[in-house]
């Protein structure tokens, strides 16, 4: 059987269509339609069904964006001490602060007054009278030991301005 | 298609598409009751797995074989599968006056086909697949299902040559 024959064959064959099933037969498979007892959903409930998870979705996402600007702020007394460190002293809630850039400006002006040529600036002293707590956080480690970490920051100064006369 | 079919596509898919499966399943069971139930079940099964959508013919008639043999395991229908030959039964090909003869001439040729050349001739000539989905279908490398395809033709040609060209 050449190339030829085999094909001439094969075409004759495939002249021959299979015959269609009994109606009995279609009857049932058309019954078994894919998805029969679950009927193509109409727009309105492709809506109600994306509703559905897109409420929870969109809860979560507002939850989410809360712990997202909640959290910095509970590491920001980490932050504000590194920065801190690095900078001025930090104002203690329960002592005086001399602002040493604050007397040098005072101290300049004051000799540059010719009302009270002979006073000088001794001293620039600022009570702090007033914290305000930014936020508050408790914090367990690995040992079970529970501490607390408080971000405050100065709220209110008193300021004690001290002359010393000159000679 | 991710959706499952509408009503006339499900109805169109399967206009075109049970004539070859209840071909196939006939050739496959002893009955003509079984053929159509393993047909039933062989598109219930596919639609499943495929999440109520249309499922691919191979895909199909490999589930119809499977579902054939698992039929013919059970000792009742055994008996009635090692008898060999096909039964007589309703005709396997849509055919006008002229072609009944032929009809009748291939069905009885194709019966007594070993049944290994026979589900791939069918598979290929009227299921429409390529070698590699009779592959797939009949769990064989692709090249025997070619070279059985020709064995299987040369000797279905041999069968009908009074006849046939």
């Amino acid at each position: 059987m050449n190339e030829l024959d085999h094909e001439l064959f094969e075409a004759e064959l495939r002249e021959l269509k299979p015959a269609r099933p009994p109606a009995e037969l279609m009857d049932r498979l058309v019954a078994a339609q894919p998805g029969a007892n679950l009927r193509r959903p109409a727009p309105t409930e492709t809506w109600r069904c994306l509703l559905r998870w897109l409420a929870p979705a969109a809860a979560l996402a507002v939850v989410a964006a809360l712990l997202v600007w909640w959290l910095p702020t509970e590491l920001r007394p980490h932050r504000t001490r590194s920065s801190r460190a690095a900078g001025d002293r930090p104002a203690g809630a329960d002592g005086t602060d001399r602002d040493r850039k604050q007397l040098a400006i005072l101290d300049t002006m004051a000799q540059r007054s010719s009302a009270e040529p002979s006073y000088r600036l001794f001293s620039i002293e600022y009570h702090l009278s007033a914290v305000n707590t930014l936020g508050a956080a408790t914090f367990r480690d690995m040992a079970g030991v529970q501490y607390e970490s408080r971000d405050s920051s100065p709220e209110r100064f008193l300021p004690s301005v001290k002359y010393t006369r000159e000679l | 298609m991710d959706d499952p079919p509408t009503p006339a596509e499900w109805r169109c898919w399967l206009e075109e598409q049970a004539p070859k499966f209840l071909l196939f399943a006939r050739q496959q069971t002893r009955s003509e009751a079984d053929a159509q139930d393993v047909v039933q079940e062989a598109v219930v099964e596919s639609l499943h797995r495929l999440g109520h959508r249309l499922p691919p013919p191979a895909l199909v008639l490999a589930t119809i074989r499977r579902r054939a043999i698992d039929w013919a395991r059970s000792e009742d229908r055994r008996r009635g599968r090692e008898a060999a030959a096909i039964p007589p039964g309703p005709a396997w090909f849509d055919t006008g006056v002229e072609d009944r003869e032929l009809a009748a001439l291939i069905r009885d040729a194709m019966g007594r086909l070993p049944e290994n050349y026979r589900e791939v001739v069918t598979l290929k000539v009227w299921g429409g697949l390529t070698f590699r989905e009779i592959a797939g279908a009949l769990g064989i490398p692709a090249n025997t299902a070619a070279s059985r395809y020709r064995y299987g033709l040369a000797e279905l040609r041999k069968l009908t040559k009074p006849v046939l060209t």
